[in-house]
């Protein structure tokens, strides 16, 4: 495997690693659910009363 | 001044006011950021902060809460405002003053929530907006007694024209530098009957809660009049053994025994007071029909006013095509030179490949339509700092209600043209759960502007130019379609949502103030394009960026043992594979194996779907002249039977199938958080993907059927 080889597949792996980053950070709540906490809809849902 | 400069003074100040009053604007004019305005009510729906500019020696946070008609919340975004000034959430935590921002052009109506704040005895300045429109209206405001008959500081302004914020500014350094700890501000007058009912509920308040007087008493009024303060207070847990609500049912018995009827008490006594206030303050000095309810006979009419939204939107559309081509042409030519400089200087190798086919070609497609979204996020920002998209959720109110919802729906729906998101966010001022949820589950439906370079990249390249009706062509009026199908399925969507099994409750009510004409402001607007722009860029160019050069290793990986055709190779590569797996099942829809790679990539961002098919194409052209992805698509050729790949049957079902599917993974994220569970995204990416493969069957077969493709 050459130099360019090596640098090739090192940014595909950042480029992965940023990704799948990015899609984790999407699901997980910025505030820690605070704001969803006291939403009246979050506990119509919880309550299963929809 | 000077004495507050040397002093080091750190305070944090609220703008608090009624819906569609300017707080964001003055906000924006306060810290120097760039928060959407526009004007419609509930463009706000979560508090912001930014500094205020020009205090040297203090720091002062603002706040922009989202806007609210009284202190007894109605909905979430509501509750938000509400708690905070009430002092029911401690969020902010060294509130030093509260500017009340009202629309001078309808004070009465502005004054029941300054009136309200004011008798919680903090200190309450009242900044009154919209100066300008007042004169329109032939109002005159009598500043000096205002401020005399509330006992508070009053700064006239006109915040989007910045007129009166210096003046402001000015005032609130000063005020946050004051130490003292009680205010003088005026309160109502009640009778010795009221005073008499609510002093049990005042005590018991100061007794059980942190509120104290002289808030406790103007609280005490509210509950003893409204069965919503009461469920406020219980449902913060100040309620544990039902003592309150037998306090308040006791003095509301005594009022009823003594002829004095309790709903509404605070709501009539308040207006009289305020009717006072305004009998010595505003003179009419002239009144006629006003400018916009002459333009609104015209443009909300039961009959012609869908049609001039129709036509309005046509008109965008076909701008958006034309305006957008220079630029467009600009951008595909530099991408173009940049390629080939690329690939001139750099040796040949796999790094070179990586760079030109996957970096550049990737990004480079999206960016192509960077102009087209920018026109798009330009007419839309018209649109609604002019006024119109309040006409616009009047008139759908009408639709809605037919769908089971109300037009209170609309503003989350029309936010939702820009992106699903910020819509989805914007349902928090729905009152009732179960419409919150059906607009949270219909708001993906609506066209986004991540879909506009889809639509754009297909219609381009096989959606002949062709006239009609003189000033309208053919591209812009299948765009227009596309837009109108996805307000079409929501409304069929929310239909049936409506219909199915569930808990019964109160429908919605939907009052809107329509507001009056404006001229937008080109500073917002060119701000909100520039914003914009700016997050395509950045935010969408990050991710698209990345998926384009992981999907030029798949599409590279791995090396052919064998000499084969490049064709051949990229079939045995990683995603070759996977899309001949994919296959099967979108063939009967007209895709083919290279579409069905870009559908799965597409699900990170809808616009990946341009940029997935420029790396596969390129990868796969690696070795002759580069060609423009719209090239490409036209040339591609059926191996099998030597036919095109991509006909205008074939585009329409692919825009028919982006129009309904739920490819957006941001999308799914806010709906998690938003409804706090994983059922109900799930929910709906099953069924945006049913009715899209759906619509694409019936689209593509139907079309062969009728002999087209």
């Amino acid at each position: 495997m050459g130099v360019q080889e090596i640098i090739v597949f090192a940014v595909v792996l950042v480029a992965g690693i940023f990704t799948a980053k990015k899609i984790a950070r999407q699901f997980t709540p910025g505030d820690g659910g605070k704001t969803c906490a006291k939403c009246e809809l979050n506990k119509a849902v919880t309550e299963k009363n929809l | 001044m000077e004495e507050i400069k040397t002093k080091n003074i750190s305070a944090d100040i609220a703008l608090v006011g009624n819906p569609n009053s300017g707080k964001t604007s003055l906000f924006n004019a306060l810290t120097g950021l760039r928060q959407k305005v526009a004007n419609y009510p509930g463009v706000t729906v979560e508090k912001k902060t930014g500094m205020l500019k020009g205090g040297a020696g203090v720091e002062v946070k603002v706040y922009d809460l989202p806007g609210l008609y009284s202190l007894v919340p109605k909905s979430l975004d509501d509750k938000i405002a509400a708690d905070i000034i009430t002092g029911r959430s401690t969020e902010i935590e060294n509130l030093k003053l509260i500017v009340v921002v009202a629309d001078a052009s309808n004070l009465s109506r502005n004054l029941y929530l300054v009136t309200q704040i004011i008798e919680l005895g903090a200190p309450v300045l009242l900044a009154l907006n919209m100066m300008d429109s007042a004169k329109t209206k032939g109002l005159e405001i009598d500043v000096a007694t205002l401020a005399k008959e509330l006992n508070i500081p009053v700064v006239p302004l006109t915040a989007n024209k910045r007129n009166g914020s210096q003046a402001l500014r000015e005032k609130i350094f000063e005020l946050v530098a004051d130490d003292r700890n009680s205010f003088q501000n005026a309160s109502l007058r009640v009778d010795d009957e009221i005073r008499k009912a609510t002093a049990p509920i005042c005590d018991w308040l100061q007794a059980n809660t942190h509120v104290t007087s002289p808030a406790s008493c103007s609280e005490a009024l509210r509950v003893l009049s409204n069965d919503k303060a009461l469920d406020t207070w219980i449902r913060n847990c100040y309620e544990p053994n039902g003592k309150l609500q037998t306090v308040v049912k006791q003095s509301r018995e005594n009022l009823a025994r003594k002829n004095v009827p309790w709903p509404m008490l605070e709501t009539r006594l308040r207006y009289q007071w305020i009717d006072d206030i305004c009998r010595k303050t505003v003179r009419q000095i002239k009144q006629d029909r006003s400018f916009s309810e002459k333009i609104d006979t015209v443009l909300t009419h039961r009959l012609l006013g869908p049609f001039i939204f129709l036509f309005i939107f046509a008109l965008i559309f076909q701008a958006i095509f034309s305006w957008a081509a220079v630029p467009m042409s600009g951008i595909e030519t530099f991408i173009s030179w940049l390629g080939n400089k690329v690939e001139a200087i750099m040796p040949d190798g796999v790094l070179e490949d990586l760079l030109v086919n996957g970096a550049i070609a990737g990004v480079g497609a999206i960016l192509i339509f960077l102009p087209q979204i920018m026109f798009l996020f330009f007419f839309l920002s018209l649109l609604e700092n002019t006024g119109y998209m309040a006409r616009v959720a009047f008139m759908m109110d009408r639709f809605m209600r037919g769908a089971g919802l109300s037009g209170r729906s609309v503003i989350p729906l029309l936010s939702s043209f820009a992106c699903a998101i910020p819509g989805i966010m914007a349902t928090r001022t729905i009152q009732n759960s179960r419409e919150r949820l059906i607009t949270i589950m219909i708001a993906p439906l609506m066209s986004c502007s991540a879909r506009l370079p889809v639509y754009a990249l297909m219609i381009g390249a096989f959606i002949p130019s062709i006239a009609v009706l003189g000033i309208f062509s053919l591209p812009g009026l299948i765009l227009l379609a596309m837009y109108l199908l996805g307000i079409v399925a929501a409304i069929a969507a929310a239909f049936v949502l409506k219909r199915s099994k569930g808990k019964k409750q109160q429908p919605s009510t939907f009052i809107m103030e329509l507001p009056p004409y404006r001229r937008p402001s080109l500073h917002q607007t060119f701000l909100q394009v520039y914003e914009r722009a700016k997050i395509f860029v950045t935010d969408a160019g990050k991710i698209i960026l990345a998926i384009s050069i992981v999907l030029w290793f798949l599409a590279s990986y791995p090396k052919p043992q064998a000499d084969i055709s490049s064709s051949e190779a990229i079939k045995q590569s990683f995603a070759g594979q996977l899309g001949q797996v994919i296959e099967p099942v979108i063939k009967p829809l007209g895709f083919d194996w290279k579409i069905g790679i870009a559908l799965i990539t597409s699900f990170a961002a809808r616009e990946v779907l341009v940029s997935t098919l420029a790396t596969i194409y390129n990868v796969e052209g690696a070795d002759e002249t580069s060609v423009t992805l719209r090239e490409a698509m036209r040339k591609e050729r059926n191996p099998e039977t030597g036919k095109p790949v991509y006909t205008p049957l074939v585009a329409l079902s692919l825009m028919v199938f982006f129009a309904l599917a739920c490819q957006c993974m941001s999308t799914v994220a806010v709906v998690r958080r938003e409804t706090n569970s994983w059922r109900w995204p799930f929910i709906m990416i099953a069924y945006m993907t049913i009715l899209a493969y759906l619509g694409s069957l019936v689209v593509f077969q139907g079309g062969r059927l009728l002999g087209f493709g």
